[in-house]
């Protein structure tokens, strides 16, 4: 079984030459979201929590989930209801990652890459394979 | 096992040219706590100050808050795995020096930490205004990544604290206390008749930055596991989390764990408090079953009665939370869970990113949302440089009149999660 990772951060979109599979989605946490919620509805299974991290949505652009790389004929719940929560808890933070300078963000990308990276190592261990 | 906790209460901390405790009061020789900090060669500079209660003085970004502890008698040393060796602690003589606080601060990430006010509106949400607390501000040296130097502040920390609990090795305590657990059997001989109730902590582990070690392990890769409930009083839990200062758990929380402290307080009375059980927040959302999973058998293993589970962070932890009282709940054992809210700014939007009909008995540690408004002192320990970018904090935090408007996300320990906080519906 296989996974890939949805990503808007440039930090792990830079991984997909050391083997992972990085599909780029547009736009900040949202638009990640938004694509994800795709993905789910089209059968694949989410391997990370989308709320990871404690750097609230709003307070960091970036955002990387982990995705089961097959789809199943069916939805699956629990990822559906996840993604969804996830979506309405960003409307709990204002938007300020606008304001942010270079380094800060350079500083949240390698955040977020971090804690994929965890899931990476993870997932390697559960014996998945990168698409 | 049993530990006797002495604690000397710290009158006060001066500058001297001498390190000393006498007569309650904390002597201190800046360079030689220098020499300590800059034995790592990725801090660049350290300078020291004090904040007492009821200053007009703000701290910011802090970092850790530790409180300086030694071992008197009984195997290992405080904080087993980072200072001392890993023999098992818990048991012997502790002694702390209570009332004082180490607190580390400067700038480690873009976003920064949290902040202490010693007086004004916020000292009333920090349980950190309250001690006499010594300042360590650090600065990197050029180059260094951020997670290579929290690393390096986190340890300095340690060390710092643990030359200042050293001080306390041969002064006669204040006040003295003991804390005993029993082995399985015979516990539950002696208190046959009272509820088996344990502690589930659950410890922020989801990656750089939201660290916690155990004995020295990074909490992510552990399994759910079992401690005697004063383990963690002797520094074999402590935090390497920058992230979240609201509800996060600083080392000196792990080693004064409101929960653990209000069970002891129970047991052999009302309850037989058997055991002080870890698990993880991992992000890897089969981590999380496989966490969970086990959590619960452990409990059902040590034939409990009731769980008390606290939570530390908010979001994808929620998640860890659910799945922890599901399981536990599952098996015949009642459960409380301790979190803290993001309900909005208005508290009107739903405070959990997850829940359940199980989680039927909650305490909560506040709404990190609440907006507070915060005066402005007369004197900054660290640096404002980084405040309109701390969680919780806004482009338009930084008032004209040097007041600060913000969320009780940035003050340290406002929302915590084990209870170690001011906020109260009392």
């Amino acid at each position: 079984m296989g996974f890939f990772v949805l990503t808007n951060n440039p930090m792990v979109h830079e991984r997909a030459a050391s083997g992972i599979e990085v599909v780029f989605a547009a736009g900040g946490i949202k638009g990640v979201f938004e694509c994800a919620a795709r993905y789910i509805a089209d059968g694949h299974r989410l391997l990370t929590h989308p709320l990871s991290g404690s750097v609230k949505p709003g307070e960091t652009p970036y955002k990387s989930v982990l995705l089961a790389g097959e789809a199943s004929p069916a939805m699956d719940d629990a990822s559906a209801r996840l993604i969804s929560e996830a979506f309405a808890a960003c409307d709990k933070f204002a938007e300020r990652s606008a304001f942010w300078p270079a380094h800060t963000l350079r500083d949240l990308q390698m955040i977020d890459l971090s804690l994929i990276e965890g899931a990476l190592e993870s997932a390697r261990c559960d014996g998945m394979q990168a698409q | 096992m049993k530990l006797t906790l002495g604690k000397i209460h710290i009158q006060d901390i001066v500058f001297s040219d001498e390190t000393k405790l006498e007569n309650g009061v904390v002597h201190i020789d800046p360079s030689q706590l220098e020499r300590k900090v800059l034995e790592d060669d990725k801090i660049a500079t350290v300078s020291f100050d004090v904040a007492k209660p009821g200053e007009s003085v703000r701290i910011t970004p802090v970092k850790d808050v530790i409180e300086p502890r030694v071992k008197v008698e009984g195997p290992g040393g405080i904080f087993p795995g980072m200072i001392a060796g890993v023999d098992t602690v818990g048991s012997g003589r502790t002694h702390a020096l209570a009332g004082m606080a180490l607190v580390t601060a400067g700038p480690i990430v873009g976003f920064q930490e949290g902040i202490i006010d010693m007086s004004g509106l916020g000292a009333r949400y920090t349980p950190f205004s309250q001690t006499i607390n010594l300042v360590m501000v650090c600065t990197p040296r050029e180059g260094i990544e951020a997670h290579e130097y929290e690393r390096a502040v986190r340890m300095a920390g340690f060390r710092v604290a643990t030359l200042l609990g050293e001080l306390g090795r041969n002064v006669e305590p204040d006040e003295v206390r003991e804390f005993e657990t029993l082995d399985f059997v015979e516990g539950l001989h002696q208190f046959h008749d009272l509820p088996r109730v344990g502690y589930v902590q659950m410890l922020q582990s989801q990656g750089l930055l939201h660290d916690t070690y155990v004995y020295g392990v990074d909490a992510k890769k552990i399994m759910p596991t079992v401690l005697y409930p004063t383990e963690s009083m002797d520094g074999a839990i402590v935090s390497g989390n920058c992230v979240s200062a609201c509800d996060k758990n600083p080392t000196y929380i792990h080693l004064n764990n409101s929960v653990i402290d209000d069970l002891y307080a129970e047991h052999g009375r009302t309850l037989n408090f058997v055991a002080h059980i870890i698990t993880n927040e991992n992000v890897y959302l089969a981590d999380k079953e496989r966490s969970s999973n086990q959590t619960a058998k452990l409990c059902r293993m040590l034939g409990l009665d009731g769980v008390v589970i606290s939570q530390e962070g908010f979001g994808n932890p929620d998640t860890d939370l659910i799945m922890n009282c599901k399981k536990i709940e599952a098996e015949g054992i009642k459960t409380v869970i301790i979190t803290d809210e993001y309900a909005g700014r208005d508290g009107r939007s739903q405070s959990l990113a997850d829940a359940d009909a199980a989680a039927d008995a909650v305490v909560t540690g506040g709404n990190a949302n609440q907006v507070v408004t915060l005066p402005k002192m007369d004197k900054v320990i660290g640096t404002l440089d980084y405040v309109n970018k701390i969680a919780g904090a806004s482009a338009e935090t930084l008032q004209e009149d040097g007041s600060l408007v913000v969320e009780l996300q940035v003050i340290t320990g406002a929302t915590n999660e084990v209870g170690f906080n001011t906020l109260s519906a009392r």
